[in-house]
């Protein structure tokens, strides 16, 4: 085999490889994007399809995109300095009691807020299970539920 | 004549890296109460084999800012920036901690490239403890106690407590003078379920933690669900 009949053989090889590597990531990102896996979790996550039951869900979001648009039934409780801390807390706390689970949800997976409220729930100590929707708002924005 | 595929094939599958290296990734820092934002700077460098260019830097959060200084996106292979974040306190105590995370030109919306972290710590200086008292709906009416303690340069003093609902009686007992106080709260029936609400007003100068609240709830249900 010559020098250059290695280069093309070299040159497809590495084309082929670089294809089926694109080919193979391609779809698994796509899925992931939408695809909530229970094992991968944090302990205070729970995948959207595991909510049910009486649950009362907190949107930790802007109440500008609480106004736009929100789970049905949801209460806003958010860290924005503007909002009354304090109210939040007592607003929500007959809601809390009437629920079985609180599932509080932000913008997006990369959104924190909804860990700050989640910790604000649970200090509250009313012994109900408090959960961070994985994917926050992104998870649950093509849902029906949403009004 | 083997050696020349070998390196090209090597040159081929070398992959072509775009880095941001940054020298600190995670600040740690104490805010002062008195500080309405704080502002802190992720210094780095492009630390690989070319230019790149910064698309994004978002906390996730509106209640932090991120920027990249100087409105510079653009940086060369050894080239260094700073990326700033602007934290408004607001209603934020205790330790927090939020991700910044950073995305170049190329980068899919799920996998940045680049991810810092900046936690900080907001004095909390009136603790609570529980926040919630609890009594069985049909119960003993008994008096139960909330552990109020300060923790700040100054004396702080309890000046009031109220509560939402006639059904609670509260007493404030000093166990040390501006450091540690217990809010004694009896309900006058557990006849009938109920919540109230219990707020202790302070004379802090700190306005955002002078007002405290808790609650006392009377209910059949508060048992832990299976």
């Amino acid at each position: 085999m010559n020098t250059f009949t290695q280069l093309v053989a070299i040159g497809m090889i590495s084309l082929m490889a670089a294809g089926g590597s694109w080919l193979l990531r391609e779809p698994l990102l796509n899925k992931l994007t939408f695809t909530c896996d229970p094992a991968k979790l944090r302990d205070d996550e729970i995948c959207l399809a595991d909510v049910k039951g009486n649950v009362l869900w907190v949107d930790a979001r802007s109440r500008s995109e609480w106004e736009k648009n929100s789970f049905k039934g949801s209460i806003l409780w958010n860290m924005d300095p503007k909002e009354d801390a304090n109210l939040f807390e007592a607003e929500a706390m007959p809601h809390i009691l009437a629920a079985e689970m609180v599932v509080i949800y932000c913008g997006s997976e990369k959104c924190g807020t909804s860990r700050e409220v989640a910790g604000r729930v649970r200090r509250m100590d009313l012994g109900r299970p408090v959960k961070v929707l994985h994917g926050g708002w992104d998870a649950i924005k093509d849902s029906s539920p949403a009004s | 004549m083997k050696i020349l595929p070998t390196i090209l094939f090597v040159l081929a599958i070398l992959p072509v890296q775009a880095e941001l290296k940054f020298e600190t990734p995670i600040i740690d820092a104490h805010v002062s109460l008195d500080s309405s934002t704080f502002v802190r700077d992720y210094k780095f460098t492009n630390s690989g084999t070319k230019t790149i260019k910064i698309t994004q830097a978002d906390a996730g959060c509106s209640c932090l800012g991120v920027e990249v200084a100087g409105g510079k996106f653009i940086y060369a292979p050894g080239e260094s920036g700073t990326i700033r974040t602007t934290f408004e306190i607001g209603n934020f105590q205790g330790t927090v901690e939020k991700p910044i995370l950073i995305w170049l030109e190329g980068d899919r919306e799920e996998a940045p490239s680049a991810k810092v972290t900046l936690r900080f710590h907001i004095p909390v200086i009136i603790a609570l403890e529980p926040k919630t008292l609890k009594w069985e709906k049909g119960g003993p009416a008994e008096m139960k106690a909330i552990d109020v303690k300060m923790a700040y340069e100054k004396l702080i003093r309890i000046t009031s407590v109220t509560t939402s609902t006639e059904n609670f009686a509260t007493k404030i007992v000093t166990v040390e003078e501006g450091k540690h106080y217990k809010v004694e709260v009896t309900p006058l029936s557990t006849e009938d379920g109920g919540l109230g609400i219990i707020r202790i007003e302070t004379d802090t100068d700190v306005e955002k933690q002078r007002i405290q609240q808790c609650f006392g709830v009377i209910s059949a249900a508060l048992k832990p669900l299976p």
